[in-house]
């Protein structure tokens, strides 16, 4: 049975659209979906909403990693250079534009902690319920966030 | 230095004048001013997606539930489709964002798209409203 397969149709339905935008892989979010109802079989459509949960907060927690990374390589915040003196065209010298985007930074780490709290909610939830369940899960989307799953954000890039 | 009273007058004769808009247009666009994302109102989920939130309740309250349960079936439903609202918003911040790091290395090429620090910020805003409707329909589903 191919992956993207696993999620029966009618569950499929109820789940509603993956929360995508166009530079992503949907092949790629259905994999990770299958994957991770593959590994914990849920019993019914309450355990299949959170199990969307965790999909859905373990590819924001990837898509805020590679914001991060994007975000320190565009403004150059891995440079020790700063000068006080030159100007950008919005009057803004290169230390206060550093310091912006340094506050930026900081916002979406907050996000990332902020989406991996929910994910650890949605996990405490499930082991509430159901103990197995739910540590087949968190043990599924540990695997996949140190994975990185690569191939999907590579895409996105 | 005009007197309280002159001042009271003249504002009352202003306020008189300007009383706001007086089309149905210009009423209905106003009644709007203050409407950001429309993720803080309440959703009253009618028309299309009626059938969709009456068959994921059903789901979530199984075969012949009684009338406790079918309730705080209906109630997570809500929530859940309230969740999909803000991921969907969430969605339209993240695209110009992305767009804006991955496509354009030139800062003067940015200048029509909004600044990705603004975004950043919106995107930050909406986490409350998804952390709410989070807790309400898990608190809905643990009563289940």
């Amino acid at each position: 049975m191919a992956q993207s397969q696993y999620v029966p149709a009618n569950v499929r339905e109820l789940l509603g659209t993956a929360p995508l935008h166009e530079g992503e892989d949907p092949q790629q979010y259905q994999a990770l979906l299958s994957e991770i109802a593959r590994t914990v079989k849920p019993a019914d459509v309450m355990e299949w909403l959170w199990v969307k949960d965790i999909v859905d907060l373990t590819w924001d927690i990837l898509r805020y990693r590679w914001l991060k990374m994007s975000w320190i390589q565009r403004n150059k915040l891995g440079s020790p250079n700063l000068s006080t003196n030159r100007y950008f065209a919005g009057g803004m010298s290169e230390f206060d534009a550093t310091t912006s985007a340094f506050a930026s930074l900081n916002l979406i780490e907050q996000m990332q902690a902020s989406a991996e709290l929910r994910r650890n909610n949605a996990l405490n939830e499930i082991e509430a319920r159901r103990a197995s369940l739910g540590q087949a899960l968190r043990q599924a989307s540990d695997q996949v966030i140190d994975a990185e799953a690569k191939p999907a954000l590579a895409k996105a890039s | 230095m005009a007197s309280s009273r002159r001042l009271a007058a003249s504002n009352q004769r202003n306020a008189q004048r300007s009383t706001g808009p007086r089309s149905r247009q210009g009423k209905a666009r106003a009644s709007r001013n203050a409407w950001r994302h429309g993720l803080a109102a309440c959703a009253t989920w009618t028309g299309p997606l009626a059938p969709d939130l009456e068959r994921l309740t059903d789901a979530i309250a199984g075969p012949n539930p009684d009338s406790c349960r079918r309730h705080f079936a209906n109630i997570a439903a809500e929530a859940e489709f309230e969740l999909r609202r803000v991921r969907a918003a969430r969605l339209t911040l993240i695209a110009p964002l992305t767009a804006n790091l991955v496509e354009t290395k030139d800062r003067d090429a940015d200048a029509d798209r909004p600044a990705p620090s603004a975004i950043l910020k919106s995107l930050a805003r909406l986490d409350r409203y998804e952390r709410r409707a989070t807790s309400r329909r898990n608190r809905a589903l643990r009563l289940l």
